[in-house]
């Protein structure tokens, strides 16, 4: 069913670029090969920094008193870098690749597009230059300061603009699913940015909160929890429920149950925000709240995990020879391990143990590494032959060794802050009989170390693997050549008359046809 | 409990967003086939054409090649038993049929 | 899993049959039909597989071939289905165009707004039928996709409907249907367009209802489930303020939107001075907005919950699950119409008029609709009767299955009644109208659809009156207990009124039964059988006796050749005159290659059945040419006729009946020889035997002559339904009996009872229909009760005289059916599965009633002791409901 339509080079001007694109049409697959090569060159410097801080907390002076390089200004570097750089690109490049496919139609605009990756860059850029210099906004995963966070809603907006209106382009009436759920996280995320990140600003690098105190944890747990949700965890399964069915040849399980599953998950989310605020200033009943929300949520996360998983009924053999669809199928279970675990942490009496300890840590990194990251090797792997016009990867083997050594560090470092998360937990709340603390801080801090050099171990395993993935990503790269695939014609052969903005009209000459 | 002033009329006004938009979505229809979709992804063939591949390509593909055949013939030994259930099936066709 | 790799390995083994790559039938031995697909040949079993699948790859659609998970229907089983083959050009007749093909306004389709404008863009609903897996589907809509002046053709994977639009200047909708056609599946155009878009319309009117009540209800929940579990005082007074603010604002869509099918049912309730479910749920959520909106307005901020009078959430609640139920029920009926709808396969009514008979032999091909009583009409081989007509010219051999369930051609002559919907399988006939109607299969059914659905059973019947007089019993207890409570406590009267009120569940007694019943319909159509009375499932467990006609319920009405008796003559044949050459390993075979040459391309029940048997038996051909029979005629009422040439000698050979195959005299020395021989009990026969008229259509042996002279006679017999002896089996299981009812000879009847095994005892043969009545009314005068099952309407009055009647009907006439039930599937499994399933369904029923007066009972006083709160209540109310909607559903499990 392909034409013989081939694009070969790119042009340098945007302009020119989508007019012949669009004569010759193809899709958009630049801006999809640059937030590509991008997700991986984040992905080994997010990781990187992660593996530094990891072993900070076990050698302080590893960066010799450096203050750029100390542990509270790297950590919201790693953060940002792993959730918006690696994970941002991620979703980027998998969201234009399948809005475009889905929708049979090239990106609404290509100029706004080429805005968007070159902003979010800057972004990027300027968080690795203004975080070790100490610029923070001290809110969780919006430590930006109040430029940046300006710039990121230009880009956002960009971002919206091109990925609606492509939708609005389309040329098939039905939105596939996975459309619906990267959707909502553009919205949803725009909507929480602006809401927490109204500040007063005091100079170019320094601003006040719009909130005070417990406020403004309200609006920033409402913030952390939501983007976690939809950043994290909606846009995500938008990847997944597309590039699961395509990897495994199978369609999904049960179509149905996605829709429901977007719904159900859209309806019920907006609310788990207080759990992350459970015995704080916080009052009981928006904790309550929080809890009783953040169980509910159970049903459709679970909902959508075994959607992803049954699709691959009667072709389980599959999973013996792939090694993509490995990372795809495994990021499912982490990711129903996590939204298991999340509810239970959720409930206060849970939560009066492990707040605060390294169990958060380690049910973060079950998501981030387990769940997100897979899935996200899972996508790269498949998109990045097709977008250099390969068949496959370099080295499949090496798919297979990043597999394995990925799921060997994932499992030591949960498992590891399991332990110590729970042991921190004990420790600090174990009384005397004359009900003074049985442990002093620091006790707990040495009882720690161990599990932190597990831990370390398991994150260099992590970031080995990733190294791994950058060396085969380049010599798949330097192998191929850009590609960009031809829109197949919608419409078959009908006469020259124009029929309307939204149908592409046909170049050959038509035949009328005889009979009538 | 200040923040609720913002947060409480925030989410109403986004419930109110999405109930428009799921009746719209109901409306045009979007609801109506719930399997074609899942199809639909598949039948997009994304893969690269042989015509798009590089010269140096060739013996890569070669090679790759015939890894596919060696896979495709683990499969054809797995869907001999598939066959083997469906001829049992046609036979009782056959059989229904009054053959 | 790709089906292609399995042909291919299967012809790799060669010492096995080669299926056929487009249907995985198995190829004939001497059929080399081949095809080519991927540069290599690949065997197909019939001329109608090659042209299939050479339309298909050269489409462009061979991908079908490699995506496909199931084999599709072979295209000459499509047509020995149906009897008939669609012709597409009918479709471009004036008057179809009208029916069919509609401006583009009329679709909902994404490109509706751009096509609308343009008058000549047309559009039509198809039904894709013969669709065995999901590549079919891919395959009908790039077929239809590639028709030039096709504008757009989307085929939704649920209802196997393609909506079409296209530019009625360049094509038109005859191109569309010979394009599926010619890919291997079945197309029927929808004509009841309208209806279909209004249950789509009700169904996403209902959607949106539901989808509004369902976001009202999580969001209104996250502001009031907190307060379950903290005290009041905790919350600061604006905080409580705004919550409630929000809770009111989300109720009124729910109110105003939502609950519109009750207030639309109340409002008719008040017109037509009758009550139904929707006024007391009607009055409930008026009451209850209007005084928590007054206490709103009042200001109560500060109470908890349980003591305020805030009733929000308890309305939205109360609203969502109520809607909740109606909406899967909607949805099963749905279900219900559409499986309905799909199980026709309706072509338009067309005929060839002869307009200027006798003098031309003119033809115009009009809608039947246009035809008028005493209009001449052409009726070619394998077309269908277009209306009741007389025969004029011609000797007509009709196969009236379509409504006696007895493929055997039926022989008429000039002056005779031909009946509109049978099909001729002889040779083309001329015949005079006599009567028109709609004879249109999909009205018919859909018309008896309507009425199965509609018409309630007794038990549901019962219920809704009983619902009628306890619903307003309700409201006057409700009013009572509130009047009581002024008395004891003033400030709980209102919501204790509004507790009963909302806490009674008359909805949970109405939909005990007609939610059961809907499910088990939609179950059992699923299967092929189409409830067409309401009492079917009611009556059918207390079925005792089944009894069974013979021909055309237990058999297939297929002919099978049970023994070819060779004369020595037909030794010679073979051998023919000095050296022999075998045409087959035996006389036998002999005698079967020569009649299959008669036979080729033969319509008659009986070719096909030599055929098969030739396949089956395997003959490796001896003979160096096929043999072909030349100037091949055929005669009706007697056989065909045609020379072959042997050895060089050419003969006349004739096939069919005794009479006309060849000279009884010359039979009868043979016949005396082996009459008594209890051996070859297919000797027995009543020829001139008048005095039973109704065995006639019981005649079994074919002759096969050579210049008159006896070659051979093939006896055929009806061949058994696959599922028949399993049927009758799980019959008996179940403590029912089984009896058999003939018109066949007793020899017959007794072979086949003791195939199935049926209690001798209980069988009948040689009866006639007034017999066959008898029999029946006999046993129900001994307070049995019984379920008949026979063909359609020759055994009209033996139908009627049983409890229950089922009718074997493939394709039928079934505005004319007195049936209470149609068996539209060749499986007589369904049966015994559907006695199961009345039985379950009334012990679902059961279960449902129970619940809802145990319910009741319980609810009810603890509402009027006020102990219950209208939050809980509405609750219970819903759910309770949803509970019952829920427990009928399980009927729809597949699987008894």
């Amino acid at each position: 069913m392909q034409s013989a339509l081939n694009k070969t080079e790119q042009t340098a001007s945007g302009q020119t670029e989508s007019v012949q694109a669009e004569l010759s049409q193809t899709y958009n697959y630049k801006v999809v090969r640059q937030f590509t090569i991008m997700t991986i060159v984040w992905g080994v410097v997010g990781m990187l920094v992660g593996v530094l801080i990891a072993a900070e907390l076990i050698w302080p002076d590893l960066t010799m008193g450096i203050s750029w390089l100390s542990y509270g200004r790297l950590r919201p570097l790693h953060t940002n870098a792993v959730i918006f750089a690696f994970g941002g690109c991620a979703l980027f490049a998998t969201s234009y690749y399948v809005v475009q496919r889905t929708s049979q139609v090239r990106l609404f605009s290509d100029r706004l597009a080429a805005f968007h990756f070159w902003g979010w860059q800057l972004v990027i850029v300027l968080a690795a230059i203004t975080l070790p210099l100490g610029y923070t906004q001290g809110k969780e995963y919006a430590e930006l300061e109040w430029p940046i966070d300006i710039l990121i809603a230009l880009v956002w907006i960009a971002y919206g603009v091109v990925f609606f209106g492509t939708l609005v382009k389309r040329k098939v009436s039905h939105i596939y699913v996975a459309n619906w759920f990267y959707g909502a996280f553009i919205i949803t995320v725009a909507l929480l940015h602006i809401v927490n990140s109204a500040v007063m600003p005091a100079s170019f690098w320094k601003s006040y909160s719009a909130y005070a105190g417990v406020q403004d944890a309200m609006v920033q747990w409402w913030y952390g929890h939501n983007a976690v949700g939809f950043f994290l965890t909606a846009a995500f399964l938008g990847m997944m429920y597309y590039f699961v069915p395509k990897q495994a040849e199978r369609p999904i399980y049960s179509y149905r149950l996605s829709v429901v599953h977007f719904w159900s998950l859209i309806f019920t989310y907006m609310w788990s925000g207080p759990h992350h605020l459970h015995y704080t200033a916080l009052p009981d009943w928006v904790q309550s709240l929080g809890m009783v929300f953040s169980l509910i949520l159970l049903a459709p996360s679970w909902g959508g995990m075994m959607n992803g998983m049954m699709t691959l009924q009667g072709a389980w053999h599959k999973l013996r020879d792939d090694p993509i669809l490995k990372f795809l199928i495994v990021s499912l279970s982490f990711y129903g391990m996590a939204t298991f675990e999340g509810p239970m942490l959720s409930i206060k009496t849970v939560n009066g143990l492990a707040h605060y300890t390294d169990w958060i840590v380690g049910h973060v990194h079950a998501g981030a590494l387990g769940w997100v990251a897979f899935i996200s090797f899972g996508a790269m792997y498949y998109l990045v032959p097709r977008l250099f016009g390969l068949k496959a990867m370099y080295s499949i083997r090496l798919i297979s060794l990043h597999f394995w050594i990925a799921t060997a560090g994932v499992v030591l470092y949960i498992a590891a802050l399991w332990i110590s998360g729970v042991m921190q937990g004990l420790m600090w709340r174990a009384v005397n009989a004359d009900g003074t603390l049985t442990y002093s801080f620091v006790e707990s801090v040495k009882a720690s170390y161990p599990y932190w050099t597990i831990r370390l171990v398991g994150g260099t395993l992590f970031f080995v693997g990733m190294l791994i993935m950058a060396y085969n990503v380049a010599r798949t790269v330097m192998m191929g050549q850009a590609y960009d695939a031809p829109i197949p014609k919608q419409l078959p052969i009908h006469p020259d008359q124009k029929l309307g903005a939204n149908l592409q009209p046909n170049l050959q000459a038509a035949q009328p046809a005889t009979g009538e | 409990m200040e923040s609720l002033w913002i947060l409480i009329p925030l989410s109403l006004v986004l419930a109110f967003g999405i109930g428009g938009l799921f009746w719209w979505s109901v409306g045009a229809g979007q609801f109506d086939d719930l399997i074609g979709p899942s199809e639909r992804i598949l039948q997009d063939d994304d893969a690269v054409p042989d015509s798009a591949l590089k010269n140096n390509q060739h013996e890569k593909l070669q090679h790759e090649k015939l890894q596919h055949e060696k896979l495709q013939h683990e499969k054809l030994q797995h869907e001999k038993l598939q066959h083997e259930k469906l001829h049992q099936k046609i036979l009782q066709h056959d059989r229904n049929k009054g053959v | 899993m790709s089906l292609t790799t399995q042909s291919l390995s299967k012809e790799s083994a060669s010492s096995e049959l080669a299926s056929c790559f487009h249907c995985g039938l198995p190829v004939p031995t001497g059929i080399t039909y081949q095809t080519q697909f991927n540069q290599h040949a690949h065997a197909v079993c019939c001329v109608g597989c090659q042209a299939v699948a050479e339309s298909i790859i050269n489409a462009g659609l061979g991908h079908y071939y490699t995506e496909r998970t199931s084999f599709p229907i072979s295209p000459s089983v499509v047509n020995e289905s149906s009897g008939v083959s669609i012709n597409p050009a009918s479709f471009d007749l004036p008057k179809i165009q009208a029916q069919y093909a509609s401006p583009v306004g009329f679709v909902a389709n994404f490109y509706q707004s751009e096509l609308e404008h343009d008058a000549r863009n047309k559009s039509a609903l198809l039904t894709i039928g013969g669709v065995t897996c999901n590549a079919c589907l891919w395959l009908a809509e790039s077929a239809i996709s590639k028709v030039p002046g096709v504008i757009s053709a989307e085929i939704n994977y649920v209802t196997h409907r393609a909506t079409v639009i296209w530019r009625s200047q360049h094509t038109s909708l005859s191109a569309i249907v010979d394009a599926v056609i010619r890919v291997g599946l079945q197309v029927s155009p929808i004509a009841s367009r309208q209806s279909l878009s209004h249950r789509l319309k009700a169904k996403r009117e209902l959607l949106k209802q539901l989808g509004v009540a369902l976001l009202a209800m999580m969001q209104v929940m996250m502001f009031t489930v907190p307060l379950y579990f903290t005290d009041a005082a905790d919350v600061s007074i604006e905080a409580l303020h705004l919550m409630q603010w929000v809770s009111f604002l989300l109720t009124l869509p729910v109110v105003a939107y939502s609950a519109r099918p009750f207030w639309l049912g109340a409002m008719r309730d008040l017109r037509t001075r009758h009550i139904s479910m929707d006024s007391p749920i009607a009055l409930a959520i008026v009451t209850t907005f209007v005084s928590s909106v007054w206490a709103f307005l009042q200001g109560q901020p500060g109470l908890a919950v349980g003591q305020s009078d805030l009733y929000f959430d308890s309305i939205i609640m109360f609203v969502f699950l109520l809607l909740a139920s109606r909406y899967l029920e909607l949805l099963v009926r749905d279900q219900a119409l559409s499986q309905i709808e799909r199980l026709t396969n309706a072509s338009p009514a067309v005929a060839s008029r002869l307009t200027h008979y006798p003098e031309t032999r003119d033809l115009l091909e009009v809608a039947c609709a246009d035809l008028a009583m005493g209009d001449i009409v052409l009726i070619s081989t394998g077309q269908i009767i277009p209306a009741d007509a007389v025969l004029v010219e011609g000797a007509a051999e009709i196969d009236e299955s379509i409504v006696t369930g007895e493929s055997r051609p039926v022989t008429h002559s000039v002056g005779d009644e031909l009946v509109g919907g049978t099909l001729n399988v002889g040779g083309p006939l001329i015949a005079r109208v006599e009567r028109v109607g709609e004879s249109s299969l999909l009205a018919g059914i859909a018309r008896l659809a309507e009425r199965s659905l509609g018409e309630r059973p007794r038990l549901a019947a019962l219920t809704d009156r009983v619902a009628r007089v306890v619903t307003p019993l309700l409201i006057v207890v409700s009013g009572l207990a509130g009047f009581i409570w002024l008395f004891i406590d003033p400030s709980q009267s209102f919501s204790v009124a509004v507790a009963v009120l909302a806490v009674t569940c008359p909805c949970a007694i109405a939909l005990a039964a007609p939610m059961a019943y809907s499910s088990a319909t939609l179950t059992t159509v699923k299967r092929g059988l189409l409830i067409a009375r309401g009492h079917v499932l009611e009556a059918l467990p207390q079925i005792t006796d089944v009894v069974f006609d013979k021909t055309g319920t237990l058999t297939t009405g297929n002919f099978e050749i049970e023994n070819i008796e060779t004369s020595d003559v037909m030794l010679g044949v073979g051998l023919g005159v000095g050296l022999g050459v075998r045409l087959g390993n035996n006389a036998r075979q002999d005698a079967l290659v020569i009649a299959a040459a008669l036979e080729l391309g033969a319509a008659h029940p009986i070719a096909s059945a030599i055929h098969r048997e030739q396949q089956r038996s395997n003959p490796a051909p001896l003979s160096t040419k096929p043999i072909i029979a030349s100037q091949l005629r055929m005669v009706p009422g007697g056989g065909v006729e045609g020379v072959i040439e042997l050895n060089g000698q050419s003969d006349r050979y004739r096939f069919g009946h005794r009479r006309f195959a060849c000279e009884v005299d010359v039979l009868k020395p043979w016949l005396d020889q082996h009459e008594g021989d209890t051996s070859k009990p297919w000797l027995d026969h009543h020829e001139g035997d008048t005095s039973k008229p109704w065995m006639d259509q019981h005649e079994d042996a074919f002759v096969l002559s050579r210049n008159g002279e006896w070659l051979a006679t093939f006896h055929v017999k009806d061949s058994l339904k696959a599922d028949a002896f399993a049927t009758v089996q799980a019959l008996k299981q179940s403590g029912l009996r089984v009896h058999l009812l003939s018109g066949d000879r007793k020899w017959r009847v007794t072979q086949v009872a003791d195939e199935l095994g049926i209690d001798p005892a209980l069988c009948a043969s040689e009866q006639s229909p007034q017999q066959k009545h008898d029999y029946v009314a006999l046993l129900r005068s001994k307070a049995c009760s019984v379920l008949m099952l026979g063909d359609g309407v020759n055994d009209a009055p033996v139908l009627a005289a049983a409890n229950v009647s089922i009718a074997m009907v493939s394709g039928a006439d079934l505005p004319r059916l007195t049936a209470d039930a149609v068996l539209l599937s060749p499986k007589l499994a369904c049966v015994s599965a559907t006695i199961c399933l009345a039985q379950r369904t009334r012990h679902i029923i059961r279960q449902n009633f129970t619940w809802a007066v145990v319910y009741n009972l319980i609810a009810i006083p603890l509402a009027v002791a006020n102990l219950i709160n209208p939050a809980v209540a509405a609750i219970g109310m819903g759910a309770s409901g949803l509970a019952v909607v829920l427990n009928s559903m399980r009927l729809l499990r597949r699987g008894n």
